[in-house]
């Protein structure tokens, strides 16, 4: 039996479709009757939506500068 | 700037040939996050742009002898992590699996039978862009990425910031590919908990 711990502990796997068709059944139905697991994973669906979504890092203007200067270097240089 | 931006690889890495700053300066931008996190993760906060830096002109270098049997983002994130190793005093820092094994055993959500202890209340909107309005949940996002053990902290990098491919990740981190899926999904766990909280109680 599928214990609700067991199902959130595997919820990427499932989420990435890393199962076999059998233990992707058995996630199913336990998802099926299980309000508080269902829940769970929807909600780490949006968690990881959520991560994509944040603002992404900015290179510093200095590191930049140094590499348009590095690129122009190499490629006149050829 | 967002990979989205970025023309097809193949007109990509043409252009990056023929001394195209501006798509370079684009490429630079795009790559940065990930580049950052793979560098900050194995080589530490103090050294991760001049890792970046030594990574791009090596790359650069040897953009001509590229023969696209990956693409240019992992072949470039697997220069920075290898550029990354050998800065790295071997002494300092081991590579350490100890998060892999981070155990289960004793999470407060779930009672000795494996169901669940408390009921997780239902989120109030359904809507990822909705949920992240609140300036305080980006916060709390930073924070807590953070503070996960760096090899977690690379995988959903890569992943879910990054957009990669697991069986990338997992040549660039140098864990098999169960390793990484565990990694990736203690660390995903830990922000679900993380909002969680936060819709609960309003407090990161």
């Amino acid at each position: 039996m599928l214990t609700c711990k067991k199902l959130i502990e595997n919820g990427s796997e499932y989420l990435e479709g890393d199962m076999s068709r059998w233990q992707r059944f058995k996630y199913k139905m336990h998802l099926f009757m299980c309000t508080h697991c269902k829940r769970y994973i929807q909600q780490l669906k949006q968690t990881i939506a959520m991560i994509g979504l944040l603002p992404k890092q900015e290179p510093p203007a200095e590191l930049e500068e140094k590499l348009q200067k590095e690129y122009q270097d190499i490629m006149t240089k050829k | 700037m967002s990979e989205k931006d970025l023309p097809e690889e193949e007109a990509l890495i043409e252009g990056l040939l023929n001394n195209d700053q501006l798509l370079f300066n684009k490429v630079v931008k795009a790559y940065y996050p990930s580049m950052y996190s793979v560098a900050y993760a194995i080589a530490g906060q103090a050294i991760a742009d001049e890792v970046v830096q030594e990574a791009w002109v090596s790359g650069i270098r040897a953009l001509p002898k590229f023969e696209g049997r990956s693409k240019l983002k992992s072949w470039l994130i697997r220069i920075v992590a290898n550029e990354a190793k050998t800065r790295l005093r071997k002494e300092s820092r081991s590579v350490s699996l100890e998060a892999v094994n981070e155990t289960w055993a004793t999470d407060p959500r779930f009672d000795n039978r494996g169901h669940w202890n408390e009921s997780n209340t239902e989120w109030n909107s359904d809507s990822p862009e909705e949920l992240l309005s609140a300036n305080e949940l980006k916060d709390c996002f930073k924070k807590h990425t953070e503070l996960l053990p760096d090899n977690q902290k690379q995988v959903l990098n890569l992943r879910d910031v990054g957009g990669m491919e697991m069986d990338e990740i997992c040549n660039i981190v140098g864990v098999s590919s169960s390793n990484a899926r565990v990694l990736l999904h203690r660390a995903r766990d830990k922000m679900q908990q993380m909002v969680a909280h936060f819709q609960r109680t309003g407090k990161c």
